[in-house]
């Protein structure tokens, strides 16, 4: 059925692209808002497997009758998620008030709420892979979690710079902005330190290797390509150019494909059953590990 | 050590956010207050009656709105009611009509104004 949707959409989106802008167009074509232009039916989809993903994570949580500080963390993450998407919905009058809002999504979402999410994962997936003791990886998930929210907050400033917003924002913008590369330079420091106290010794060589990946891309793409643009004396050039693309691409490839990728793995050596993926490259190992258990 | 308790750090992210949440909170309301129509950062829709301008502010070395004498846009003045009618109108394009020119790009012609 997802499949389907994300098919349905891609087709509406490549041979019908828009509409007569009113009700049904919105509905049904697009919604007309630069990164959640999905249709309202879609938006309505995503909203319900956001919902969904939280009733999974909080209800296992409640029935198993404890939790840790990564799925507190995680599970408090979510309500705001969800809450951010729904500013995608309303269409507002005001240009410069809209804006205000839509920013919150945008921003909050992949600069905030996402990025503790991948904070979470990181930390689950370090643990998986290189054995780090839990009281070490939530202290970091913590200090990421406080850098994460205490700049990318107020880093919000960044985007208020030209929508007609009160001059402070410059100041406050550029300065939160400039500090936002910090917490991703420490899921860095915290990946190679990990990987680094255990000799690089790992029972999937290719989640760990995705994972590290992840770390380096996100502080490249999110961090210093982010803060290459961040300072209204550079951005008031620097808007809406390729720049701001280049960021926000790298930015995803680092922060989300990686992770993925590495979830990937961690996942596919859990239901293969494999005690240890190598994943050396040529070697053919991963494909026919992979062969002989499915066999 | 202190700095090796989880607890030390947590207490720390919880103080950070709960600033940053309120302080952006704050912000918010004047923000919203500024760019509201007639607010200090955005006039009243019915700044539409008027003759806008850009022109370049070498101060802040950019170019700025500059809302200059009375020039109603379809050549009679609105009140604040029917301008905002017409922000809406604008905001969904229902009234919008593509005229297909015998060369180059698609044009888009406002015509709401004509039904009223």
């Amino acid at each position: 059925m997802f499949c389907a949707a994300v098919a349905v959409v891609a087709v509406v989106f490549i041979f019908v692209q828009y509409g007569a802008s009113n009700e049904a167009t919105l509905w049904l074509i697009n919604q007309g808002r630069k990164y959640v232009e999905a249709p309202r039916w879609t938006a309505l989809g995503i909203v319900v497997i956001m919902v969904v993903f939280a009733y999974n994570v909080i209800g296992t949580a409640i029935a198993a009758r404890r939790t840790t500080g990564i799925i507190t963390v995680l599970m408090i993450d979510l309500i705001p998620l969800i809450l951010l998407y729904l500013i995608a919905f309303p269409a507002i009058r005001n240009m410069s008030a809209d804006l205000f809002w839509w920013w919150w999504l945008v921003h909050l979402w992949v600069e905030a709420t996402w990025e503790v999410l991948i904070g979470c994962i990181m930390a689950l997936a370090l643990m998986q892979l290189l054995g780090t003791p839990r009281r070490i990886v939530e202290a970091w998930l913590y200090i990421e979690v406080a850098l994460v929210l205490g700049t990318g907050i107020l880093g919000l400033g960044h985007h208020y710079f030209w929508i007609g917003t009160p001059g402070y924002w410059l100041t406050i913008g550029g300065f939160f902005s400039a500090l936002e590369p910090l917490p991703l330079l420490g899921m860095v420091v915290h990946a190679l330190y990990d990987a680094g106290a255990q000799h690089m010794k790992t029972t999937n060589r290719p989640a760990l290797y995705w994972m590290m990946a992840e770390a380096f891309g996100n502080f490249i793409g999110a961090g210093v390509w982010g803060f290459l643009i961040t300072l209204p004396q550079v951005n008031l050039y620097a808007h809406g150019t390729q720049w701001t693309v280049s960021h926000g691409h790298f930015a995803f490839w680092g922060a989300y494909a990686c992770g993925i990728l590495s979830v990937l793995y961690l996942v596919l050596q859990r239901t293969r059953n494999l005690a240890v993926v190598e994943g050396r490259c040529g070697s053919g190992r991963l494909p026919r590990s992979i062969l002989a258990s499915s066999e | 050590m202190v700095f090796g308790d989880p607890a030390f750090w947590r207490a720390g992210a919880i103080s950070t956010i709960t600033v940053m949440t309120i302080v952006l909170i704050m912000l918010t309301i004047d923000s919203l207050a500024a760019i509201s129509p007639g607010g200090s950062h955005a006039p009243p829709y019915t700044v539409i009656n008027r003759h806008i301008d850009y022109k370049f502010d070498s101060n802040r070395s950019f170019e700025v709105p500059v809302i200059g004498a009375a020039e109603p846009l379809f050549g009679k003045p609105l009140d604040e009611p029917a301008a905002a009618v017409l922000m809406d109108r604008g905001f969904y394009r229902e009234n919008w009509v593509v005229r297909p020119p015998a060369s180059g790009p698609r044009r888009y012609s406002f015509k709401c104004f004509a039904r009223r």
